[in-house]
């Protein structure tokens, strides 16, 4: 399987400008002949960015349409983060789109920094969808962090043959290009997780200046990560100011355990 | 009735015959056959930094000198990177043209043009050069950039604008690197009065004990944040580091790059000079407005004198409110500051001020006139400061 990972620069408060930029990243990726790009976590807003209150929309809305509508057009599918309005609640949450342009799958974060508890309601829902590439498993950013990864663990023991994590990774705005910006805090869990059940995961990072809200001084300077089943890790690059996207082929994972399978082949592979 | 700098004048104005500066220009004269002294001043940088085959000797003089001092180390020089032309021109011929080993860098305000942005990433992708991107922290920008409104000079980039000397210099001491090179050019940029254009850290500081809201970082050699006053160019410059602009002794013809650019490193044109940062857009508004300013004038004479833009062309030009005026990024810029229209309206409401109606370090510039005179010729900085700054007239 062939995915794009979309590093979108992200501007708050800006959904014109960033839902256009993803469009081209979504044409580049149909060019570089990708079956599916992945694209970060509330791309439309940016995370926990004050506009959230007042320009989140409903999905399906206009924002989640206009995507369904590049899928078809370009026949690809697309995962990406939007903000979520419904009623008055609002959610962080990541939809699969296919590439006949239909929503798939929906999946609202549930491991919220407390910084986001004020913007997006918790989520509520694990589950994982079919398509014609195999079993996969949604997740969002921090619903991988290394304290959080029984969510990571209950998608693959659903049968995910792959895991597709929007995220807005952040780190400190004096993190410069010669440091390594997240040290083992991104790679050990979702290594953890593709070692552990031979599938592969994948996470993608928006890149940009956090402008607004409780990270503001904080930047995302992407690194998105594809590890493979095997524990292949293939990075993008290190960057705060251009969208970029990077192509890798995936092998999924086979699909062949279930249930209290996992547990014994995991008893096993501990020895 | 005039206006200059946002001021009422009782004089009329007069158009320089040879270029369109004119007297809203602050400090602007004009000879017996109706020239203005931005041409005299520009004669005489012509005769500084000649446009010859002695400029470019030295030039490559000076390079190789640079090589030599670079040799077992990873870089030679430091090569500040904006995406916007001249820069990105910059670092192509460094790298192409002179074989230097740039490091570039890059400063991040949070007001990028992500078109720019686009830029250098092709271009330091291109070219293999490594990239070093200083990031402000977003709330002692935004805290600036309402300073300067408040402020209420026509200087209202000024934390930018240190940020970036600040960015320069505190890598090239992290590095050791001895050399900033610099993208500015007086043949096609013009050389702009300090009334408009005065590099201050002191004077930063002073605005914003003032008119400042939240603390700023304090100065680390190699991280200095929006700090570079006197006494840390004064530091830097000690410790050896020089910077270099090699535009001056180089025929840098606006057009043959923009075509090379785009043929070379996919560089796309960001939509109108300066626009490498979103900022300009809300800065041309109110200098349009309020100040009366237009900095055409002195980008689009410095073109005229060199023989790249025609007088009728830049006539014809400046009748047309400038592009980087977009009212969608204006409004961008004001959402970002954190700030609403109103409160936004209500700086463009005070009254014009100088830079000099605050504390600054103009005066003890000029106490240091003649040891500038001698750094200059030393090579520490250009000639042009201390011609700018000294030499030409800004009242």
């Amino acid at each position: 399987m062939k995915i794009g990972i979309g590093q979108l620069l992200v501007e708050g408060g800006e959904p014109e400008r960033n839902i256009e930029r993803a469009k081209r990243l979504i044409e580049r990726a149909v060019e570089a002949s990708c079956e599916l790009i992945l694209l970060p976590e509330t791309l439309d807003l940016a995370w926990t960015h004050p506009s959230v209150f007042d320009e989140a929309e409903t999905i399906p809305g206009k924002r989640s349409d206009y995507f369904c509508k590049l899928a078809k057009q370009h026949a690809i599918w697309i995962c990406l983060g939007l903000t979520e309005k419904e009623n008055d609640k609002r959610y962080n949450t990541s939809i699969l789109i296919s590439a006949s342009g239909e929503t798939v799958h929906k999946h609202r974060k549930i491991n919220l920094l407390e910084v986001e508890f004020p913007f997006y309601e918790t989520g509520n829902q694990l589950s994982v969808c079919e398509t014609p590439f195999g079993r996969i498993g949604i997740n969002i950013c921090a619903d991988n962090y290394a304290d959080a990864l029984c969510l990571g663990h209950s998608l693959a023991r659903m049968g995910a043959q792959i895991i597709l994590a929007p995220s807005s990774w952040t780190v400190d705005h004096s993190i410069t290009e010669e440091m390594n910006p997240y040290k083992d805090k991104w790679i050990r869990p979702l290594t953890e997780l593709a070692t552990v059940y031979e599938i592969p995961v994948v996470s993608t990072t928006s890149v940009g200046y956090i402008v607004g809200g409780p990270y503001e001084g904080k930047k995302m300077v992407g690194c998105s990560l594809a590890i493979s089943k095997n524990g292949e890790i293939t990075e993008g690059e290190f960057n705060e100011f251009a969208s970029d996207l990077k192509c890798v082929d995936l092998e999924l994972g086979d699909g062949k355990w279930k249930g209290t399978q996992f547990g014994q082949m995991i008893n096993r592979k501990r020895g | 009735m005039l206006i200059v700098s946002g001021f009422k004048k009782e004089i009329e104005n007069q158009q320089c015959t040879r270029c369109v500066a004119d007297r809203t220009v602050p400090g602007i004269t004009f000879n017996d056959i109706g020239e203005c002294s931005l041409c005299t001043f520009h004669d005489k940088l012509t005769e500084i930094y000649p446009e010859n085959e002695n400029s470019l000797q030295k030039l490559h003089a000076r390079i190789d000198k640079i090589k030599q001092k670079g040799r077992n180390k990873k870089y030679d020089c430091i090569i500040g990177l904006s995406g916007g032309r001249d820069s990105t021109y910059l670092l192509y011929l460094a790298v192409k043209e002179w074989g230097l080993r740039p490091l570039a860098v890059h400063f991040n305000d949070g007001f990028d043009n992500p078109i720019a942005g686009e830029n250098m990433l092709q271009a330091v992708r291109i070219l293999g050069v490594d990239l070093r991107t200083i990031t402000s922290d977003f709330r002692e920008c935004k805290d600036l950039k309402i300073v300067d409104l408040k402020a209420s000079t026509p200087l209202l980039n000024n934390g930018t604008d240190i940020g970036i000397g600040a960015a320069l210099y505190s890598v090239a001491y992290k590095e050791k690197i001895k050399t900033i090179f610099y993208g500015q050019s007086y043949r096609t940029e013009g050389i702009r009065p300090i009334a408009w254009a005065y590099f201050d850290g002191d004077l930063v500081r002073s605005l914003h004990r003032k008119f400042g809201t939240i603390p700023l970082k304090k100065w680390q050699p190699s991280q200095a944040g929006y700090n570079l006053g006197v006494k840390e160019m004064a530091f830097y410059t000690l410790n050896g580091i020089k910077t270099f602009a090699p535009f001056y002794y180089y025929p840098y013809v606006r057009k043959e790059a923009d075509e090379l650019l785009k043929q070379e490193l996919n560089w796309q044109y960001p939509g109108a000079h300066y626009y490498d940062d979103l900022y300009w857009s809300l800065i041309t508004y109110v200098h349009r407005v309020k100040f009366n300013i237009d900095f055409r004038k002195i980008a689009y004479s410095a073109l005229i004198r060199s023989g790249q833009m025609e007088r009728d062309f830049a006539l014809n030009s400046l009748q047309e409110r400038y592009v980087l005026e977009d009212e969608k990024v204006i409004n961008l810029c004001i959402k970002r500051l954190g700030i609403s229209r109103e409160e936004f309206d209500s700086y463009m409401a005070l009254p014009p001020k100088h830079f000099w109606d605050y504390p600054n370090s103009y005066s003890l510039l000029r106490l240091f006139k003649y040891p500038i005179w001698i750094g200059a010729r030393l090579g520490f900085f250009t000639k042009i400061v201390y011609e700018k700054y000294f030499a030409l007239a800004y009242k």
